[in-house]
């Protein structure tokens, strides 16, 4: 009796085709088909060889390609990627990034390749005699753990930490150190052909610690030149 | 404590979590699920969005504190490991969550499948509405391959006694055409400081918190006729 009732109270809420789930064989079919997505016929007429273009067409594309070394590896990293077929490109292995914040406007971030997880500002210790941009110590699971100021670091005004503040926990060279920042938005994903390279007038100053723009406002920040700086190491 | 008849253990629920964009409270509400369907039947939470791996990440502070109980969590790298290990645990499992990875991929694709009931937490903001419609551009493609998904969205963040939020949600619901759980998740730090911590709701001090989340479970085993 009580099997029939659930029964009756499962029909009324799901229809015969969900009751008979989980279909693990039409999920893995479902889940494949997005990579067998035949190419859109633009881009089949975006690979013509430039054997077949018109020569005016070649020397307007040559008068617009900007000269600086550095924008050409840019675009022709990105032409390259776009000039794979569709279902290349969607399948290519796409590295992530943490996204946040600096302040309530700038945001960056940090490769996953260097994240060991997020934490709570907690009981931040202070440090005597360490430089501004050291917050202080944080006990990690019984590892004193540094935690980096990195609006210190970059110079940048100083703002009062609310509730959002957290600390990002990055490893390099069997190093962990904490990063201090304002807030966490979430992750992106990324090719290093859509990272532009950074302008000058972005919010950081130390611009060797920036691998690039990616999505036309995030700066993502070199953490391993950011923590290989001798201002961050002991004994030197 | 409750167990289900032995007929509807075998066949096992997946409920999978999915949203394309990130920071809408997917792991929030994974792990608040695992934790209070835990109480009424073995569970396990598979963790789809690694390396991010939050759900995972609280599994394992749960799991020091012992508090994991008739819980298994899982974390899975790719769709073809999420797959077998669904179909592993559901067979072994009352309910089975899979907390998704915030992108349209082919694991997110598999999830939708698979699940008996696919919750979409949604804040009431126009960029999370945004990243919905890839979602339901998927649901369409999949019910043109004759698969059905059942899907709702999980109104997250939400500011009850906001106009703007009232307003935004039900246009959000109509333009998307997707139905809305009626249980809502507020705007609160409870859910934060209890994830940060291995906890649910549940079991952090927040009244209001635990009593909007007991509703959301409660409808949620409605829908699954649990």
């Amino acid at each position: 009796m009580a099997k029939r009732k659930v029964k009756q109270n499962q029909d009324t809420v799901l229809g015969d085709a969900i009751l008979a789930k989980p279909d693990f064989e039409q999920a893995l079919a479902f889940a494949e088909s997005l990579t067998q997505t035949e190419s859109a016929p633009w881009v089949e007429s975006c690979m013509l060889g430039a054997a077949e273009w018109p020569v005016a067409v070649t020397q307007f594309a040559a008068a617009l390609m900007p000269q600086d070394v550095e924008s050409r590896k840019v675009l022709e990293a990105r032409a390259r990627a776009i000039a794979k077929p569709l279902s290349q490109q969607q399948h290519e292995l796409r590295d992530q990034y943490l996204r946040f914040r600096l302040g309530a406007v700038e945001r960056y971030g940090i490769p996953y390749a260097y994240l060991e997880e997020l934490l709570y500002v907690g009981n931040l210790a202070r440090v005597p005699c360490t430089p501004a941009f050291i917050s202080g110590v944080v006990n990690h699971r019984g590892e004193l753990l540094t935690i980096l100021d990195l609006k210190q670091f970059f110079r940048m005004p100083a703002v009062a930490m609310s509730d959002e503040a957290r600390i990002i926990v990055v490893k390099h060279d069997g190093m962990r150190t904490g990063l201090l920042v304002d807030s966490v938005d979430g992750n992106e994903a990324y090719q290093d052909a859509e990272v532009s390279p950074p302008l000058s007038s972005e919010g950081v100053s130390n611009m060797e610690y920036v691998l690039g723009i990616h999505d036309g406002s995030v700066t993502l920040l070199n953490l391993k030149a950011l923590l290989g700086d001798p201002a961050l190491r002991v004994h030197r | 404590m409750e167990r289900l008849p032995a007929r509807e253990v075998r066949v096992g629920r997946i409920i999978g979590i999915v949203q394309v964009k990130g920071g809408v409270g997917r792991s929030t509400l994974a792990t608040n699920l695992a934790a209070a369907l835990a109480r009424h039947g073995r569970t396990a939470l598979i963790d789809a969005d690694v390396p991010q791996g939050t759900s995972a990440s609280w599994g394992k502070l749960r799991e020091d504190d012992g508090r994991l109980g008739q819980l298994t969590v899982a974390g899975v790298a790719d769709y073809r490991a999420l797959v077998s290990k669904a179909r592993e645990l559901v067979a072994v499992n009352d309910f089975v969550i899979i907390d998704g990875p915030p992108r349209l991929a082919e694991v997110t694709r598999a999830i939708m499948v698979m699940s008996r009931l696919c919750l979409i937490p949604l804040g009431a903001s126009a960029a999370e509405i945004w990243a919905t419609a890839d979602l339901v551009k998927t649901i369409k493609e999949a019910s043109a391959r004759r698969l059905d998904i059942n899907a709702r969205i999980v109104w997250n963040r939400f500011r009850e006694h906001t106009r703007s939020a009232r307003e935004l949600g039900e246009a959000a619901e109509k333009q998307l055409g997707l139905t809305a759980l009626h249980s809502k998740l507020g705007y609160r730090v409870a859910y934060s400081e209890a994830l940060a911590r291995g906890l649910s709701v549940a079991e952090w001090p927040d009244r209001h918190a635990q009593e909007e989340f007991t509703a959301l479970v409660a409808e949620i085993k409605q829908q699954l006729g649990v």
